[in-house]
């Protein structure tokens, strides 16, 4: 590539600059509003001083406002709660199901395996009417099993193990089964460590569509203590009397934890967006 | 299962038995939890199936699926439907094409705006949704007050019928822009650089190279990506859920809205398999070009 004079990096800098401000202004205005309070996000509104940050004596009184109106951290302690629950449980089983795809012989293996690319196209939303009437049928309904027994196995989640194991070099396996090791402990103490991006990957695709579930959770839960962290915000919008501080301040709050699991965990989620390339 | 198949009366080996024992847990959830709703969405389709009232259900035949062929909010949700994916696509596409061409260059510091862009796709949507509708309100509204101080408006934005889909057109593309741009940007770095120092060396101009070699360059992913934005835009739910509960005059009101309204707040679980099923149908219509089409430009 040419190198770039300095003025055509500074327009270049410049012209970027301005594009994000652009992309971002509803991020930066939810941010900086989130520490003004109503009259003064109404006195900015109309000019550019909307984005600009004002700060009041007592930085985060919206924070201790919107805390003290609706149980968010209780609801965002339900949440992680939960997700923890399915992402240990989903990493155990979808990996477990994508070894034994990888390299196990057993019967019906073909059959099965047919049977899982088939029901990997099927809408969420087509099954969740009847999934919700299984949930209500066996107890379940407001239950946190509601959201964590559904949530598990996931025929796309298998599939990427299976297509990660298929890339591990089976020589390594051959030692250890020689050695007499069973293919439990080859999994865990061989496969396992090796394929640790792959598990950091669904990590983090899990974590971020499960906290930002809404409709499921909806569905099942009607107890306000059993709430997740986006039913809680969702009622935060509807109660009255609306004061924009506060909701900003909550809309701030429930955007920190994905945004520091994704920044952290940035290359492991892109990695998943190039392998799973769909999302809503 | 697997009748008049020798092998399945041999013993089965300890392999054999690990293999099963590793499939079982996933297997048995996802019989559950994914393939019994399938079918009972298929079987309840035919019913008039009604969770509080179990031991009325009737086989009906195909008087749910005639219902919804007179049902003026159900078409309406189809067509609504269509409109915000026939809106959105275009737009979302060209939007993360275009961010992908911005960011797609050596500077230092340019994985801070690709960052920028890409932020907004972590973000739950009813974060967006809440965060949008203040931008929209017709009062005291972010977009209403700046324009307002130019003279302009007020809009009604999301309580006019006519404008109400296109601004969730609008923040729909801009929160899911972001995820195709990746797709994208991964599309140009792989377009070898030798084409475009030949088409330099021809005295092609920048336009001309984005033309011939870019665009072309991209073509597999922009088609993957599009038939990727359609399946999830058929999606639609939580905006219209969160902004405008479908109105105003059901111009919002989307089919998987009116799924989840018929079948979970109404309990006519019958009715609601079977606009569900219809869904399916269009959906699986959608990822079969789809496969057919990714499959056939792979073999080019």
């Amino acid at each position: 590539m040419k190198k770039m004079s300095l003025s055509g990096k500074i327009l270049m800098y410049g012209m970027l600059t301005v594009i994000a401000l652009i992309f971002m202004f509803p991020l930066i205005w939810m941010l900086v509003s989130s520490f003004k309070d109503d009259a003064g996000i109404f006195s900015d509104i109309t000019s550019l001083k909307a984005f600009l940050p004002s700060f009041q004596p007592q930085v985060f009184f919206n924070y201790q406002q919107v805390l003290g109106r609706i149980p968010l951290m209780r609801a965002m302690l339900n949440s992680f709660s939960y997700i923890l629950v399915v992402i240990v449980l989903g990493l155990i089983v979808n990996s477990m199901a994508g070894y034994a795809f990888a390299r196990l012989k057993f019967p019906g293996k073909n059959l099965i395996f047919s049977l899982l690319l088939a029901v990997m196209v099927i809408p969420a939303q087509t099954v969740m009417l009847p999934q919700f009437s299984i949930i209500y049928k066996m107890g379940l309904s407001n239950s946190y099993l509601a959201l964590i027994l559904p949530a598990i196995a996931s025929p796309m989640y298998i599939f990427l193990f299976r297509q990660n194991f298929l890339g591990i070099p089976e020589s390594i396996e051959e030692a250890a089964k020689l050695d007499g090791a069973s293919a439990l402990r080859i999994f865990f103490q061989l496969i396992m460590p090796l394929a640790k991006p792959i598990y950091a990957t669904v990590t983090i695709l899990v974590f971020i569509a499960l906290w930002n579930d809404f409709v499921w959770p909806v569905m099942v839960i009607s107890d306000t203590a059993k709430q997740t962290i986006q039913m809680a915000l969702s009622s935060l919008f509807s109660i009255s009397p609306v004061n924009y501080g506060n909701v900003m301040a909550g809309l701030t709050i429930v955007t920190i934890p994905v945004l520091v699991i994704f920044l952290s965990l940035q290359k492991y989620y892109v990695a998943g967006v190039a392998s799973t390339g769909a999302k809503n | 299962m697997h009748t008049g198949n020798p092998v399945q009366h041999k013993k089965l080996s300890k392999e054999n038995w690990t293999g099963l024992a590793f499939i079982a847990p996933a297997v048995i959830l996802l019989f559950i939890f994914l393939l019994i709703p399938f079918l009972l969405t298929i079987g309840n389709s035919f019913t008039n199936y009604n969770i509080l009232k179990p031991g009325a259900t009737q086989f009906v035949g195909l008087k749910n699926f005639i219902k919804l062929t007179r049902d003026t909010v159900f078409m309406k949700s189809i067509v609504n439907t269509f409109v915000f994916v026939i809106l959105v696509v275009p737009l979302q596409v060209c939007l993360a094409l275009g961010l992908a061409l911005l960011i797609n260059r050596k500077l230092k510091g340019i994985s801070i705006y690709r960052l920028a862009f890409f932020a907004p796709t972590v973000l739950s949507l009813v974060v967006v949704s809440i965060l949008w509708s203040y931008i929209y309100n017709p009062n005291n509204g972010l977009l209403n007050s700046l324009l307002g101080s130019m003279g302009l408006g007020p809009f009604k934005f999301l309580n006019n019928p006519k404008t109400a889909m296109l601004c969730i057109v609008v923040l729909s593309a801009w929160q899911g822009c972001g995820f195709q741009m990746m797709i994208f940007l991964s599309g140009l770095q792989d377009i070898p650089a030798y084409l475009y120092e030949a088409a330099r060396v021809d005295g092609a101009t920048r336009f001309q190279q984005f033309l011939n070699i870019t665009l072309p360059g991209l073509n597999h992913i922009a088609v993957f990506v599009s038939l990727n934005i359609v399946v999830s835009a058929f999606q639609l739910i939580i905006q219209p859920m969160m902004m405008t509960a479908g109105g105003p005059q059901n111009a919002t009101m989307t089919i998987v809205y009116e799924i989840y309204q018929t079948g979970f707040k109404y309990n006519q679980m019958g009715y609601g398999s079977a606009m569900a099923l219809v869904f399916t149908v269009m959906v699986l219509t959608i990822t079969l070009i789809q496969n057919k089409i990714t499959s056939k430009s792979n073999e080019d």
